[in-house]
């Protein structure tokens, strides 16, 4: 019997070019169903779909082929971000003519519910079985059991991997973050104690929002307002209001991802990052350090984004519970000791066997080399994340890319 | 071991790739539901302007004062009905405590009209009407019985003195409340309520903090309301429009007596009483206004829910039956006694439509398959019956796969008459007929009302001009069916009067009665349940 070697633990992740294009397949079947053929997509061009969907099949591909998965993922997340950020404000301009969070829209219940509204909203519903935010429960767009039952799904899946792969608000900063040359002006990582803060901030957030019974963190602190909607600067406490979360947004997702080249908004102030992190420990994925392959170069800690690398994660061999699943400590390895892990279940590119036993006319050698390659962590962590990622965005996407069409032609991005 | 990872991986495959995509395809609708209804999860009341403690239902169409009165012939008013109508009153229950919202102790009222528009571009976001609620304290002395604007030409009930009163008009950003002295009290905040799928409502939040009365109300107390609408006049008293003998530019028209009939075109009548009535109780000679009688709101008890008193019998139903099924029947034999091998295609066509409605299938399937394999295979309205007959099929197979099996080449065949019948000939009304019969029955998941709301308002415009009344009223049914179907109960409802407005046939007149006060109830059931 020909025995045959496992894998070489300094081979890279790549995967041949035969399961990078079977896997492809199957991911674009999966979000080709909502892109092509759904029909609340009927008004947006056909080309324009096609494209979001190639897009998508050839950052996938490029993870599965080359095995580096943040440097895709995060032209993905960016671009998701962006626009996202587009289409919210025009859609806002369209139906209210500004970006002002109306009295009517409150009244009518017209506020897109989010995940930090969200969370803010749970101990007051668990207490008193109302929901403190001014949004429709069901329906469409984003309603109050919309984003409970997608958190819910997300949260079980991929855990906090929502941070890096399905955010509305996160690929802002990462792109920031990107921004400026790869060197960092300014290094976060000797304030030790600052990977607590988000903790801080959900408590205060969830405490505020039981106090006042209204989403205290929404209408003061959210960054992203800025970047979505707020209310109308008419008197001090609006102007003050407007003064704080302007400048958090300037600071946290603009200035300091510059500066810092790591994702402050996500890492140090976001509540409902905080809180995801709580939930890492029920998804399956794990993102595993070989300990034995570990050179302790410490570039996994200098290059996570929302600080969730430490020396006692070097030693426990497991990434700390705000990691986000983003992949950059995988990607930027110097010895490939980093991996995605399924826990409970020892199934990586690396820890396959599928081709130990030859036995003839059972399965051909060469399909279960790349059995090997498929039946990997990462394929199944990153086809669950994109896919979740891709569907979100089919929402907004297509009809962003529409409307920068449409300024480029009319210079309006207002469709109607 | 290894077979335990493979089936480990196996099912990790279902749930990372299956869950995703179920999710998005629509069962979060369902998560919603169970959130709301069963967990009992809502808005918080503070948000939706309180819960729903009371509503009332006015008829529609009757924006007619006393009954003649017509709008300003200015062409703005078109269509001139509707702006002024109030379909819905909803009282809600007050609420104290913090909100985000411009104030923090309030009392809300909202009102559904027959048309909110605004082209004249009012600040407050409509145009044409002007509301004013009186509210009257039970127990509670003083109060007025005399309209806060004399020119409205209007009176209260003795019994009901009002305490407060509610202005509100399209032309200020506020609407105002003033008290029995015609003192100012407050601002009212006017926000439109708009949602998809449903009218727009205005919501008139009180703000109560400067009304004690109104703050210290408490459930065993009870209130009195009057609601009436006005066309907005920004010159004459209480901005109420003058309503004139003749109607102009300027003022509305069909007013005998303009000195002392009431200047208010809509007024929410308590129930078994008659709008008209009420307001025509004006006295000439003895220079006496219309009393106006209020609607009784008790601040404990929550929406009463309204049993449907059926016009149609079940006797009425037999009997429509059985005189539908004679003329039938002597429809069949006529035709029976005439069929030969060379009998023609439309006798035959007319035959087997007889037995369809007959409930004779077989005989009907029979004739019908001859027809498309020996005469015409492209028979429309033959491929069509023979999809419904199909269709009935399969709700009577045995097995869920064979049913949908079986409902899937029913509606292949339906969906392929439609593609293929001339729309210039009489087979589009069979055709369109049996494809809305068969998609309105059959299970949401097909997703299919919308065929038939396109198919039934493609009927309707075929049969603009004919005299088959009880085809157009079995097409409104349909319509208004789909309509209700997708909880759009107004348009169901506008349907379902159009269609009374057509027949003279006493069972068409009852059963649509009867759908229109079900479809009211729906949409009662609508705005309580989806605040």
């Amino acid at each position: 019997m020909k025995i045959l070697p496992k894998l070489s633990i300094n081979q890279t992740f790549s995967k041949s070019i035969f399961s990078s294009i079977v896997l492809t397949i199957f991911f674009l079947i999966f979000i080709s169903f909502f892109y092509l053929m759904s029909p609340s997509m009927e008004n947006i061009n056909i080309i324009i779909r096609a494209l979001v969907v190639i897009f998508y099949g050839v950052l996938f591909f490029l993870m599965m082929k080359t095995g580096r998965i943040s440097t895709y993922r995060s032209i993905f997340f960016t671009t998701f971000a962006v626009l996202f950020v587009i289409e919210f404000i025009s859609h806002l301009f369209e139906i209210r003519g500004s970006m002002y969070l109306t009295r009517a829209a409150r009244a009518s219940l017209e506020t897109p519910f989010c995940q930090r509204a969200f969370l803010q909203s749970l101990l007051p519903m668990i207490f008193s079985k109302d929901v403190i935010f001014p949004a429709r429960m069901t329906g469409y767009g984003a309603t109050v059991t919309g984003v409970a039952a997608f958190w819910f799904l997300t949260t079980f899946t991929i855990g906090r991997g929502f941070c890096s792969w399905v955010c509305f608000f996160g690929g802002l900063d990462e792109g920031f973050s990107k921004l400026g040359g790869k060197k960092k002006r300014w290094n976060l990582d000797k304030f030790k104690y600052l990977r607590y803060f988000p903790f801080a901030v959900l408590i205060f957030s969830v405490l505020t929002a039981l106090l006042t019974y209204e989403p205290f963190y929404c209408k003061w602190i959210c960054a992203f307002k800025t970047t979505t909607e707020f209310a109308q600067i008419v008197d001090m406490k609006t102007f003050f209001a407007a003064v704080l979360f302007i400048g958090i947004f300037a600071t946290t997702v603009v200035a300091f991802p510059i500066l810092t080249k790591r994702r402050t908004q996500c890492g140090l102030i976001c509540p409902f990052g905080a809180f995801q992190s709580f939930f890492n420990k029920t998804t399956l994925y794990r993102v595993v350090i070989d300990i034995t392959e570990c050179i302790n170069c410490k570039t996994c800690i200098k290059e996570c984004p929302t600080f969730s690398m430490t020396e006692e994660s070097l030693k426990k061999g497991e990434a700390g519970i705000t990691c986000s699943r983003c992949g950059r400590c995988i990607d930027n390895c110097p010895k490939n000791a980093i991996d995605y892990k399924i826990m409970g279940i020892p199934f990586t590119q690396k820890d396959n066997n599928f081709t130990r036993d030859d036995k003839k006319g059972k399965w051909n050698l060469y399909f279960r080399s790349k059995l090997n390659e498929i039946l990997d962590a990462r394929v199944f962590l990153i086809m669950t994340a994109f896919l979740f990622g891709s569907i979100i965005a089919s929402g907004f996407i297509p009809v962003s890319i529409q409307r920068i069409l449409n300024f480029i032609s009319t210079g309006t991005l207002l469709l109607n | 071991m290894r077979k335990i990872k493979i089936i480990l991986m196996f099912i990790l495959v279902i749930l990372v790739f299956f869950s995703v995509p179920v999710y998005f395809i629509g069962y979060y609708e369902a998560f919603g539901n169970f959130m709301i209804e069963t967990l009992g999860i809502n808005i918080s009341p503070a948000l939706s302007g309180g819960e729903v403690m009371a509503v009332f239902n006015d008829s529609y169409y009757d924006d007619k004062g006393t009954g003649s009165y017509t709008y300003s012939e200015a062409e703005v008013f078109q269509p001139y009905s509707g702006h002024l109508d109030i379909l819905k009153y909803i009282v809600k229950k007050p609420v104290h405590g913090k909100a985000w919202n411009d104030v923090n102790e309030f009392w809300a009222m909202e009102v559904v009209m027959g048309s909110l528009t605004n082209p004249l571009k009012a600040p407050a976001g409509f145009s044409f009407p002007v509301i004013n609620i009186y509210i009257s304290i039970d127990g509670k002395e003083g109060g007025s019985i005399k309209s806060l604007f004399p020119g409205v030409n209007i009176a209260f009930d003795p019994e009901h003195p009002w305490h407060y009163v509610v202005t509100v008009n399209g032309w200020e950003v506020d609407g105002k409340l003033y008290n029995s002295n015609g003192e100012y009290v407050d601002r009212v905040l006017i926000d439109i309520i708009k949602k998809k799928d449903r009218e727009d409502r205005l919501r008139f939040t009180v703000p109560i903090e400067k009304a004690p009365e109104l703050y210290a109300l408490t459930e065993k107390d009870t209130t009195y309301h009057y609601v009436l609408t006005g066309s907005y006049d920004p010159v004459e008293s209480g901005n109420f429009r003058s309503i004139l003998q003749k109607e102009s530019k300027i003022s509305g028209g069909g007013n005998p007596e303009p000195e002392i009939a009431p200047m208010i075109y809509d007024y929410l009548a308590p129930d078994g009483m008659d709008q008209y009535k009420i307001l025509s109780g004006y006295n000439s000679k003895k220079q006496k206004y219309a009393v106006l009688k209020p609607v009784k709101v008790s601040m404990g008890v929550g929406v009463e829910k309204k049993e449907i008193v059926k016009q149609l019998t079940e006797e009425d139903e037999k009997k429509y039956e059985i005189s539908r099924k004679t003329e039938v029947n002597k429809s069949i034999d006529q035709l029976e006694k005439a069929l030969n091998d060379n009998i023609d295609e439309e006798t035959m066509t007319m035959l087997a439509v007889l037995y369809f409605q007959n409930g004779e299938n077989e005989q009907a399937e029979i004739l019908l398959k001859k027809i498309l394999q020996n005469k015409d295979v492209n028979n429309s309205a033959a491929l069509a019956y023979l999809g419904a007959i199909t269709a009935k099929k399969a709700a009577d197979a045995a097995g869920n796969i064979a049913k949908m099996r079986i409902l899937a080449e029913a509606m292949t065949m339906l969906d392929k008459a439609a593609a293929d019948v001339k729309s210039d000939s009489i087979d589009v009304v069979h055709v369109l007929m049996c494809r809305a019969n068969v998609y309105s029955i059959i299970p949401d998941i097909y997703n299919k009302t919308d065929t038939v709301i396109a198919d039934m308002e493609k009927l309707t415009v075929i049969l603009a001009d004919s005299s088959l009344n009880e085809l157009k009223a079995d097409a409104a049914i349909m319509l208004g069916g789909a309509y209700a179907r997708k909880r759009m109960f107004k348009a169901a409802v506008d349907q379902y009067h159009s269609a009374l407005k057509t027949v003279q046939n006493e069972y068409y007149s009852k059963k649509l009665k009867d759908k229109i006060a079900e479809a009211e109830l729906l949409y009662l059931d609508k705005i309580i349940t989806n605040l």
